[in-house]
């Protein structure tokens, strides 16, 4: 494919849908419930 | 928040195994070989081997895109250059480009892309074009399913697109490989053979 001459080049962030969640709040296991007596 | 940054390009949609690289893409022993597993729907890119598995892919080439190389994924500045690009092509699109880009009077060159959006044309896609057991436009909305669930996106058909007649379904098919004994019974037909 031809794009023509280069203009730039620069770093582009990720999309905003993009998102790696935050390992300090998911937590690596389920969260066990208390058992009711 | 910095805008996404929207290009443009197209695809063929393939309907094949998983290939494993014996070697790098631009090396000259470069190979390819089947996987073992079924057969997935998936696009491909018109101009090399690289198989579009999910919404987000990588540039498969190392180092990434840079103003003296030719590296990276490919889009263009308007949906019109890449509908025009190939009128052949089975599918064309919106993606988001991110990571290191290069810039050029129509175009980039990206690091990753995220596939936003597609545009399916009927005319294509690799279908079997038996009336029965499954009809065409079923097989359509079929293809149209299967790929918004891989890429997490809208899938869109474009019958305007599907103004061909049936010469040019069959050279389509042709170039793609995809010739089917049914696909030479339903020309014949309609040459009155």
């Amino acid at each position: 494919m031809k794009l023509g001459e280069v203009v730039r080049e620069f770093e582009q962030p990720a999309p905003n849908q993009i998102e790696i969640p935050d390992e300090k709040v998911v937590p690596s296991k389920p969260i066990e419930e208390p058992v009711p007596a | 928040m910095r805008p996404d940054l929207i290009g443009y390009r197209c695809w063929y949609i393939t309907f094949q195994r998983d290939k494993r690289k014996l070697s790098d893409y631009g090396q000259p022993d470069y190979t390819v070989i089947p996987e073992e597993g079924p057969p997935k729907l998936r696009l491909k890119s018109l101009s090399s081997d690289m198989l579009w598995d999910g919404p987000i892919v990588h540039a498969d080439v190392k180092p990434s895109c840079r103003p003296r190389n030719s590296n990276g994924l490919y889009a263009l500045k308007t949906i019109e250059n890449a509908k025009d690009y190939d009128r052949g092509a089975s599918a064309y699109g919106e993606v988001a480009m991110f990571g290191h880009i290069v810039e050029h009077d129509i175009g980039w060159r990206a690091e990753h892309m995220l596939v936003k959006r597609i545009w399916l044309r009927p005319f294509g896609l690799p279908l079997s074009y038996v009336a029965e057991p499954i009809g065409f436009q079923e097989q359509i909305a079929v293809v149209a399913k299967l790929l918004e669930a891989r890429y997490q996106c809208d899938v869109i058909i474009d019958s305007v697109s599907d103004g061909r007649t049936g010469l040019d379904l069959f050279l389509m098919k042709a170039k793609m490989g995809q010739i089917t004994v049914a696909d030479l019974e339903k020309l014949l037909k309609e040459f009155g053979v």
